[in-house]
């Protein structure tokens, strides 16, 4: 066998294993084994790799109907299964309705102050501010010239790494969220 | 009816049948079987058909699988055999097909003699 005929089938190989994203890694890669080897098989056999891949079918279809087995096999209609079902929707339901949004506008309001202490900054450079300021920095004197802009620039990546963090926690959640999903539907 | 289209609906559940008597009679991998069952016309079938289906009967406990190397260069080999439960089941589908063809052999039987008044 050569090097193209080997690239030719870990192609085919990798959109199968792409079909199976959903499947255990385990189960993934079983399902691959047997493949690559029936190909193997076959092309020792004499026959072209082209005509052994077409004979497979494309990748997506063979890949789902082994998703399709995988989940006719754990369908979990059992009482339990249902109330397992439930709680995970209504849970995960009712926390996303408070946490999505709260997260989202800590994003926004975090984004729009430090934008506003970045801008504060920069027009203390050119004009006295209001003298109340200074309570920031712990000075009773209004914020003038160099002093002004640096304490908005502290101010501003205080802010935005604050943003950041909530979106972060807002990424952290949704994977968590997925990840249960995932283990309901392969019923763990 | 369309001939193709007829023996695709008898064959769905005569597959099944199929592949537990040839792993019955040997240790058989994925291409061996396919090869083994496409020289029967009648019963061939798609790659994309029968490793998905060979997966189905592994979950359901009616065959097992063992990989083995065994010629260099060639990825490793998963060989199939059948369970306790998958001989059963194979008793009970050699009883209920011989059951289905005598059925079919006394239906046509009587039909001739219908046909010869």
């Amino acid at each position: 066998m050569n090097e193209f005929q080997l690239k030719e089938i870990e192609a085919y190989l990798k959109k199968v294993s792409d079909g199976l994203y959903q499947l255990p890694d385990s189960e993934r890669n079983e399902i691959l084994g047997e493949i690559r080897n029936h190909i193997h098989e076959a092309v020792d056999m004499q026959e072209p790799v082209q005509a052994v891949i077409d004979k497979l079918g494309p990748p997506q279809k063979l890949a789902q109907s082994y998703v399709n087995i995988h989940y006719i096999n754990r369908s979990n209609m059992s009482f339990s299964g249902v109330l397992n079902n439930m709680v995970f929707f209504l849970s995960a339901g009712l926390s996303s309705l408070i946490i999505v949004p709260t997260l989202i506008s800590f994003i926004l309001l975090f984004l729009l102050i430090a934008s506003a202490s970045i801008s504060v900054g920069i027009l203390g450079l050119f004009t006295d501010l209001p003298s109340n300021t200074g309570i920031m920095i712990g000075s009773e004197e209004p914020l003038t010239g160099f002093t002004a802009l640096i304490a908005g620039l502290i101010l501003c990546v205080i802010f935005f790494l604050l943003s950041y963090l909530s979106w972060k926690l807002l990424k952290i959640y949704a994977i968590f969220i997925s990840r249960r999903y995932q283990k309901l539907r392969m019923g763990k | 009816m369309e001939k193709a289209e007829w023996l695709s609906q008898v064959r769905k559940g005569i597959l099944e049948y199929s592949i537990l008597l040839m792993i019955k009679n040997k240790s058989i991998y994925g291409y061996e079987l396919i090869t083994a069952m496409n020289r029967h016309d009648v019963l061939s079938t798609t790659e994309g058909t029968l490793y998905p289906l060979l997966k189905r009967l592994e979950k359901e406990e009616l065959i097992t699988a063992t990989w083995k190397e065994t010629t260099p260069g060639v990825p490793p080999r998963k060989y199939y055999d059948l369970t306790t439960e998958g001989c059963s089941v194979l008793d009970m589908m050699n009883r209920e097909w011989d059951c289905l063809i005598s059925a079919i052999v006394q239906i046509k039987s009587e039909e001739e003699c219908v046909s010869d008044e």
